[in-house]
């Protein structure tokens, strides 16, 4: 292995410091493209704590306080599950304004680093943070509601660990007998757990999970829509599907 | 006004004015240090050329009667802004070896406002960018391993559905 020169000049000859203070700019979602993009970026991101601590919501506006921001951010992270696991954790980044084209960007981020971490802030005292799950089976207006179910987030979890449980209650839920039944008596196709399906995230207290039946000659479609609240919104979640 | 003289690192001598040049807290200190009088004698400044030199100037010309930054307000939940006012966007607009070389200067010379605004410029230049388009960018090696890569290869192809 040859030795690698060392550039002459280009971002990697800044000393550490201020890589330090430029990553410290970043928003969210760049903070995760720049954790993939060499191990010293990597670094500084996991270990520097005034950045770390932007990761977590501190203001009402910013979701559930004390909650990791992947699992509070609007536009946030995107779960494909197949065969019931997630095989890959995207992100949308934030539209450019400038451009006009909306590409529907998605930027992996399974190996990103992040999200190792824990899924409450170290930074503050809260001990757990109930999802709330309502499951709504078929198309909006005919669709079946049922739950409620609760997934507890806790000062153990790290991100990764939480939403990989929020993905075996949301297949257990939609593998349960009522919905068997109920997608018989529509005349839908039964949901196999092979089947492929994305968790969205977002902050608006309400996460979606969309899981769409395979199609057969384009014909019969039905789909899962699963309402995730916290806590403390228990109750709008009862009025939407009452 | 009195004017002092800089030396840079390629032997150009400068001619600046003092509350010019004391936009530098390096400068300034040195200059407290000796007692203000350094009219006959240049300032050596080793680590800057005269190119970059004269852009640093050229800032601190342009910047020489902003109000001093607020103190320390170094918070631990402070959201950042990238905002850049439009001269300073302006005078940004350079080829990336400058722009680093300036933040170099601008850190060397301790000219705190000087070097937050060329490292909001190269935050800028990340956001929204892939991980790959960001090495590109800048031209950083991928220093993670070839079997994470492969895995991330094969991954997005699955995305892109």
């Amino acid at each position: 292995m040859s030795t690698s020169t060392l550039p002459k000049w280009g971002i990697m000859t800044l000393p550490v410091e201020l890589h330090d203070e430029i990553v410290s700019y970043l928003p969210l979602s760049d903070q995760i493209s720049a954790s993939m993009v060499c191990k010293l970026w990597c670094d500084i991101l996991i270990h520097n704590h005034i950045l770390k601590r932007t990761r977590y919501a501190t203001l009402a506006s910013d979701g559930v306080i004390g909650l990791h921001r992947f699992l509070n951010v609007s536009h946030g992270l995107i779960c494909s599950i197949r065969n019931g696991v997630i095989n890959g954790y995207f992100l949308r980044p934030v539209r450019d304004p400038e451009k006009v084209c909306r590409q529907r960007l998605l930027v992996l981020v399974k190996h990103c680093p992040l999200l190792g971490e824990p899924a409450l802030s170290p930074f503050d005292s809260v001990e757990s943070i109930t999802f709330t799950f309502y499951v709504l089976v078929g198309a909006d207006r005919h669709g079946r509601g049922m739950g409620p179910a609760e997934v507890i987030a806790t000062r153990n979890d790290t991100v990764r660990g939480f939403i990989d449980r929020l993905v075996s209650k949301t297949n257990e839920l939609v593998q349960c007998e009522y919905v068997k039944q109920w997608l018989k008596d529509m005349g839908f196709p039964a949901f196999e757990l092979s089947s492929r399906y994305k968790l969205i995230l977002s902050d608006n207290a309400r996460m979606k999970a969309e899981r769409s039946a395979i199609q057969r000659g384009g014909k019969v479609r039905a789909s899962i829509h699963i309402h995730v609240g916290y806590r403390r919104n228990i109750l709008e979640f009862a009025a939407n599907l009452g | 006004m009195s004017t002092i003289k800089l030396l840079s690192s390629d032997n150009a001598e400068l001619a600046v004015d003092k509350e010019v040049a004391e936009r530098s807290i390096l400068i300034k200190n040195m200059l407290e240090d000796v007692g203000g009088d350094m009219s006959d004698q240049a300032i050596p400044i080793p680590n800057v050329n005269e190119a970059v030199l004269r852009k640093v100037i050229e800032w601190c010309e342009h910047h020489k009667s902003d109000p001093p930054p607020p103190a320390d307000e170094d918070s631990d939940s402070r959201k950042k802004s990238t905002d850049i006012e439009e001269w300073d966007q302006k005078f940004m607009q350079v080829d990336q070896e400058m722009l680093f070389e300036i933040i170099l200067a601008a850190n060397y010379l301790d000219i705190k406002p000087l070097l937050d605004v060329g490292c909001k410029t190269v935050a800028n230049m990340i956001k929204g960018k892939s991980p790959e388009e960001i090495r590109k960018t800048f031209n950083i090696q991928n220093d993670f391993t070839p079997e994470e890569e492969d895995q991330i290869r094969r991954e997005n192809e699955w995305a892109e559905e």
